[in-house]
């Protein structure tokens, strides 16, 4: 079979989602923010490391520190601004009224979510490699390996993913686009904060009492955790560097487990947004009970 | 084509689909009419797998709603009464996305658009963009959209709500043309005399049960005395009244100033004897017409009297005023 383009199947809400979304001035004044508020840092930073303390080589290399500098500033931007975009990615729909036409197609409840959350996580990925030649100086000059840049694509993809799930399946819990939002920011503060609190529990009652590094295990569904995990691998720590009372001692075990767990937890989001939507969902015919008849 | 079973939806205690069988034959042009609130929108959102019913079961050419709901979807089309379209997006490619969720091909795609929007009259409109179009224009593109993938049965809650008189009559045709190339369609609507114009059948609907449904000219020549005398009266109306009771096989349908309306089977013999009676009892008569039943008159009588009420069913939401 000839391999095109066009024989490629994809979901057509993601392809109809994207079409919209990069038509939108929203879209393009919002890529032009993300890219000057990175570029502003990316000079503030230069700035800091060109102060006289170091030499020339020295700034150079420490131009390696661009990498994760601007990696976390633009997962830091990304966290706060996925949520706006998903959570009304169903409520929107049915704002507009268009939903109802959706659900009578053919299209199962399901391919919908999916669709939603493809288009999420893709259009996070065009701020993504937008800003990438922002970072390939921390390549180009700094001498980092090109493997670490793939390796950050994975892992922002694996972010968006789950963050987009989650915002997903917030847009199928509430009936407005501005409930969602904050239900969204909600369920990502007990993702990115909410995680640390078995650790700390653990921490002020029971120290050392041989289960500290259970109160670890949250953190595995942690977003943000498995990034300085793949920052510290990226930047070459040693496994003797990652925080002490954790239960995996070895980043790179810890970020396949944990980008495992996440995916499996974005597909289980899916699953319960997907229920959410289904108008008929257990339809069985029953016949009507002598209360019903007249 | 399609069937109802014994369908029911219930709002807490509240019946707002009850019992309620129905078979539209293939290639009807069926009317749901019926008071607001009477159960319409419901129905057909059930009939579309938009709402969960609670009794009963939907089949559609054949398929079983309960067993195999994409068959189902797949031979119908459905236009919602109100319904939104996409901001920035071409007429062609709103069309394009709906035919790729039923896997056509953009080729095709495009092929079926502009002879869809030549049948409903919207020709050469591709590279404009829909939340442009005009309501009337959005209603017909959403019907373009809803044949896409050419399915036996189309669905149209209201077609004509929100319309001006030229958009209503542009519909119609629409719906006309459709019907006689052999596709069945199934509408609701409150204006009655674009249903009785154009649709081969006719189910009326009110407080969550199917009064009566059949064909068009079986339905208006429902009951015995369908068709109405209406007499003006220039003497004293209670001696009037009282005559028109003491003859035999006909009704008061109802009273107003100067004038008696009166249910009769509408034969020329009776008219006479009815004149005959009230001039011989020295009723002053200024003069008299005769009007045949027609959609709107069974309507009224269907829908207006009390024969229908459900039981424990609260009369709040139940907007009436339907009474002369
Ligand atoms: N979500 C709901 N919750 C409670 N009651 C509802 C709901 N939806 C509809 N109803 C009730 O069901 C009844 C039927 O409503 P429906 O919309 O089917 O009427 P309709 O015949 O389409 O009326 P109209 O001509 O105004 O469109 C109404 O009394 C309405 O109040
Ligand atoms: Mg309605």
């Amino acid at each position: 079979m000839k391999i095109s383009l066009k024989n490629i199947h994809v979901n057509p809400i993601m392809k109809k989602d994207l079409r919209i979304r990069s038509r939108s001035m929203k879209f393009a004044w919002g890529l032009f923010a993300f890219e000057a508020v990175l570029g502003l840092v990316f000079f503030f930073a230069i700035n800091l490391m060109s102060l006289d303390r170091y030499g020339y080589t020295e700034t150079y290399k420490a131009l390696v520190y661009m990498f994760p500098v601007i990696g976390a500033v633009e997962l830091g931007i990304l966290s706060l601004i996925i949520p706006i975009e998903t959570a009304s990615a169903i409520t929107s729909e049915r704002e507009k009224q268009t939903f109802d036409i959706l659900l009578t197609t053919v299209m199962t409840p399901m391919q919908v979510i999916r669709g939603k959350v493809n288009s999420a996580t893709f259009h996070m990925m065009i701020y993504i490699i937008a800003s990438i030649p922002l970072m390939a100086v921390a390549f180009t000059v700094g001498g980092l390996s090109w493997w670490a840049l793939l390796g950050f694509l994975i892992t922002s993809f694996i972010f968006a993913y789950y963050v987009g799930s989650i915002g997903i399946l917030c847009s199928t819990l509430t009936k407005k686009s501005i409930g969602s939002i904050v239900l969204s920011y909600v369920f990502m503060g007990i993702f990115f904060g909410g995680s640390w609190t078995p650790m700390a529990i653990i921490l002020m009652f029971a120290q050392s009492s041989g289960v500290e590094e259970l109160g670890a295990l949250t953190l595995l569904f942690n977003p943000a955790v498995s990034f300085v995990m793949f920052f510290m691998t990226a930047m070459g720590a040693g496994d003797e560097d990652i925080f002490g009372g954790m239960l995996i001692k070895s980043p790179l075990v810890w970020m396949i487990v944990s980008f495992s767990l996440m995916i499996g937890l974005s597909l289980l989001f899916q699953w319960f947004a997907s229920t959410r939507i289904d108008p008929v969902r257990g339809y069985k015919e029953r016949s009507q009970t002598k209360a019903g008849v007249q | 084509m399609l069937y109802l079973n014994n369908l029911a939806k219930r709002y807490g205690k509240f019946y707002a689909v009850n019992g309620l069988s129905l078979h539209v034959p293939k290639g009807d042009l069926f009317g749901f009419v019926g008071p607001n609130g009477a159960g319409k929108t419901t129905t057909i959102r059930m009939m579309c797998g938009l709402l969960k019913p609670d009794f009963g079961d939907i089949i559609v050419g054949g398929n079983r709603y309960s067993t195999d709901k994409n068959a189902v979807k797949r031979c119908m089309g459905y236009v919602p009464d109100f319904f939104g379209v996409y901001d920035n997006l071409k007429v062609y490619e709103y069309m394009e996305f709906y035919g790729s969720i039923y896997g056509i091909d953009d080729a095709s795609v495009k092929r079926m658009t502009s002879d869809l929007l030549e049948l409903v009259n919207l020709s050469n409109l591709e590279e404009q963009y829909v939340d442009t179009l005009s309501r009337g224009m959005k209603q017909r593109l959403c019907v373009a959209r809803a044949l896409l993938h050419n399915p036996e049965l189309l669905v149209m809650d209201e077609p004509s709500s929100g319309l001006d008189p030229r958009a209503r009559v542009e519909m119609k045709q629409v719906l006309l043309n459709l019907n006689s190339m052999g596709k069945t369609i199934v509408i609701s609507s409150h204006i009655l005399s674009d249903i009785a114009e154009m649709c081969t059948s006719v189910g009326i609907m009110n407080r969550g049960k199917l009064v009566t449904a059949g064909r068009m000219e079986d339905i208006l020549s429902l009951g015995i005395n369908n068709h109405h005398l209406i007499i003006d009266i220039k003497s004293d109306m209670e001696t009037a009244i009282q005559k028109v009771r003491e003859i035999p096989d006909i009704g008061i349908d109802s009273v107003m100033e100067g004038q008696i309306v009166i249910a009769c089977s509408g034969e020329d013999e009776q008219i006479n004897r009815i004149m005959i009676e009230l001039m011989t009892g020295g009723v002053l008569v200024g003069g008299f017409r005769k009007e045949e039943q027609n959609l709107e008159t069974l309507f009224m009588k269907l829908t207006g009297d009390d024969i229908n009420v459900n039981q424990g069913m609260p009369m709040g939401p139940v907007k009436g005023g339907m009474n002369r």
